[in-house]
């Protein structure tokens, strides 16, 4: 194989990484909002995956909603996700087919293992995986697919890192007076 | 294009940033008229509502993209050029050294890059009073940074807690790390609050951090002044004397061309816009010099896990830095460089939530573990004047106006730069083998800073300068360039504050003629 083909050859694997490394959201969806059924779903995932059973639904539907109206392939992500939420307690004998949001939240947790191994942060990752510009997180992407790969790498990615910017979010450091505040000399 | 009306204007200032600012300031308090013309909006007047975006990482300021080229290494406009008005003061570090002393005279003292035409001597009265104009706290210790003929305006911020850290391993090492000077205040200064650390300063709420939207709304309320918002500046155009005369601008509210007369013209659109206009206007190239030798700061970042607990992401701006290895014995044959204890070290909880694989309680558990016990080192280095780093004209790419774009074209690491990285590479490690930090990395390759400088520098000589030490264009009588372009070297200080120095050194010279 000559110099060129394999630069070529290169080039093509590269892009395809990249394309799959990248690309969740399907932009040729509609934009909206999700109907109150979906957005009981929605909260129901966001509190077991943000430990919160407390935060306000209407401050995570204000958000939800923001992003379904504004950024095309979010509300498609969303309501994928919903149906696979669904579809994964149908599935199992355990659930008797109730709907995801109607399960307890430790229930809720088990249906997430059972969809999702969970991985550390590149932080904890060895540094060969780090220095392969291969960490967990890329792995994970990379090996995903379907609704599977748009719930876990776009709606509860973008459900906690939200989470993680807002006030009893940042708590969970010690940040108590949120967002800032003179610190004491 | 029909044009729909020319107005009149003493003085045309083109740019709102701090050096557009700095320049108008000057000249509308000793009674010249001046009409100031910013392409962008005013920024919202909710900066709450810029916080939460800024702290919920999305981007606080939304502005009219830059269309341009790039080869090479991208300078990454639409990050650092922010077209609003404020310019890019609005989102910047307001980190504001000066330079030193040997800055200035970097070919006679070690034979590469080239001399200023004045001497920090000559700008340092210039240096007190733009640290007045902008609000800067600092320490000023000796020796590290250069005489001063004042105190700084404010007292320096304390040391971080990440910073005290450090300080104790570079004092074993004798590593003299001294505070950073900062456009915010320490105290309540100039009619704005002081600091008190929200740590998402591209979005200050308060004002504390200095922006130039500030001088020019406090300029709005003399009769002397005029400011033209969404006022896209297309084209310098001169008088038959070869003198600048009228400034064409794009009003965006109706799409087409105006005029600005004045008898001088003032350009404070950073180093890249300045040179695109130019070149596009077919001025100010005489020289062959204009777009010639486009300067950076590459910066680089180390992180390396301690066995402490540090306000990360708490402080907000960077307190403490290190000169030792900058004006060094063998700067003729490798770069210097600032080094930096950085803010925010290591990843935040959202950082560590969007690329974990964990949830619920087991992400909480992992976002403790991982938050504030990093800390990172960071270092601006010197980048020499090459000639074929260069602004020109796009022959593909227009801009939203169909006038050609900007083709930059830089190469950040050449050989004296990279040595210069290793050479710090090594120091770096070895505080952080003084810290007994584990897992040491490098974090961010050598990358740009948005500090773009010697695009058209200046000079005593017109065959080898744009301008004069006034920034008055050689060959354009009556055009200054009021940008970071000016700078014949880089040296390795954040270049906000020595622009704005020139400037008013500028305006003032202006005024004398």
């Amino acid at each position: 194989m000559s110099d060129e083909t394999l630069r070529a050859l290169r080039g093509r694997v590269k892009a395809v990484l990249k394309q799959r490394l990248t690309n969740l959201l399907d932009t040729s969806t509609a934009t909206g909002v999700l109907s109150d059924d979906e957005h009981r779903t929605i909260y129901a995932l966001f509190q077991v995956i943000a430990d919160d059973r407390e935060f306000p639904a209407a401050e995570l539907k204000t958000f939800v909603n923001r992003r379904t109206e504004e950024t095309p392939g979010v509300l498609d992500a969303y309501r994928r996700s919903v149906i696979l939420l669904d579809s994964a307690t149908w599935k199992t004998k355990e659930f008797a087919k109730r709907r995801f949001a109607t399960l307890t939240f430790e229930e809720r947790d088990r249906v997430l293992h059972a969809l999702f191994r969970p991985f550390p942060h590149e932080e904890r990752a060895p540094l060969w995986l780090r220095d392969a510009r291969l960490p967990p997180y890329r792995l994970s992407l990379l090996l995903e697919t379907g609704s599977r790969r748009v719930l876990r790498h776009h709606v509860m990615r973008e459900l906690l890192t939200w989470y993680f910017t807002t006030e009893r979010g940042w708590a969970v450091v010690g940040w108590t007076d949120f967002p800032g505040k003179a610190r004491p000399e | 294009m029909n044009r729909a009306r020319t107005r009149r204007a003493e003085v045309a200032v083109v740019g709102s940033g701090p050096l557009g600012a700095a320049a108008a300031k000057v000249l509308v308090e000793a009674g010249v008229r001046v009409t100031m013309l910013e392409a962008g909006a005013r920024p919202t007047p909710d900066r709450f509502a810029q916080l939460e975006r800024a702290l919920r990482h999305e981007i606080p300021w939304q502005f009219q993209p830059w269309t341009y080229e790039s080869v090479g290494d991208d300078v990454a406009l639409n990050t650092f050029a922010l077209r609003m008005l404020g310019g890019s003061s609005l989102a910047w570090g307001a980190v504001t050294p000066r330079f030193l002393e040997a800055d200035f005279e970097l070919n006679t003292r070690y034979g590469v890059g080239r001399d200023w035409p004045f001497s920090y001597a000559e700008l340092e009265p210039y240096y007190c009073e733009a640290e007045r104009l902008m609000g800067v706290a600092g320490g000023g210790e000796r020796p590290w940074w250069p005489p001063r003929s004042e105190p700084y305006p404010m007292p320096a911020f304390p040391m971080s807690r990440a910073d005290l850290f450090v300080k104790d391993a570079c004092d074993k090492l004798g590593v003299p790390l001294v505070s950073v000077p900062v456009a915010r205040n320490s105290v309540p200064y100039d009619g704005r609050d002081k600091c008190v650390h929200y740590a998402a300063c591209r979005a200050c709420p308060n004002g504390a951090m200095y922006a130039s939207d500030q001088t020019v709304r406090a300029l709005e309320r003399s009769e002397r002044f005029e400011l033209l918002l969404g006022a896209d500046v297309v084209r310098i155009e001169t008088d038959a004397t070869g003198a600048a005369r009228r400034v064409i601008y794009v009003r965006r509210e109706d799409g087409l061309e105006h005029a600005v007369e004045a008898d001088k013209i003032v350009l404070a659109v950073q180093g890249i816009e300045t040179v695109r206009l130019l070149l596009d206007s077919g001025i100010g190239h005489g020289s062959g010099l204009l777009g010639r030798g486009l300067m950076e700061h590459p910066k680089f970042y180390m992180i390396g896990r301690v066995n402490a607990v540090l306000d990360a992401h708490r402080y907000g701006f960077e307190t403490a830095t290190t000169l030792l290895f900058h004006d060094h014995p063998k700067r003729g044959e490798h770069a210097g460089g600032r080094m930096m204890v950085r803010e925010g070290a290591g990843p935040g909880p959202a950082d560590v939530a969007m690329t974990s694989g964990q949830w619920g309680r087991a992400l909480k558990d992992e976002i403790r573990d991982l938050f504030g016990k990093y800390v990172v080192l960071g270092a601006f280095l010197e980048q020499l004047p090459y000639e074929d780093n260069t602004v020109t004209l796009s022959s593909t790419l227009k801009n939203e106006h169909g006038r050609p774009a900007a083709r930059v074209a830089l190469s950040l690491m050449r050989e004296y730069e990279t040595r210069g990285y290793e050479a710090m590479k090594r120091q770096m490690t070895r505080i952080f083998d003084a810290l007994g930090a584990q897992d040491v990395r490098v974090l961010m390759q050598p990358s740009v800073g948005g500090h773009y400088m010697g695009t058209h520098r200046m000079g005593n000589d017109a065959a080898t300068s744009v301008t004069n030490a006034d920034l008055e264009c050689h060959d354009v009588p009556g055009l200054y360039l009021a940008s970071q372009g000016a700078f014949p070297t880089g040296g390795i200080s954040n270049p906000t504050l020595t622009g704005v120095a020139i400037t008013l050194r500028m305006a003032h010279r202006m005024l004398r003629r």
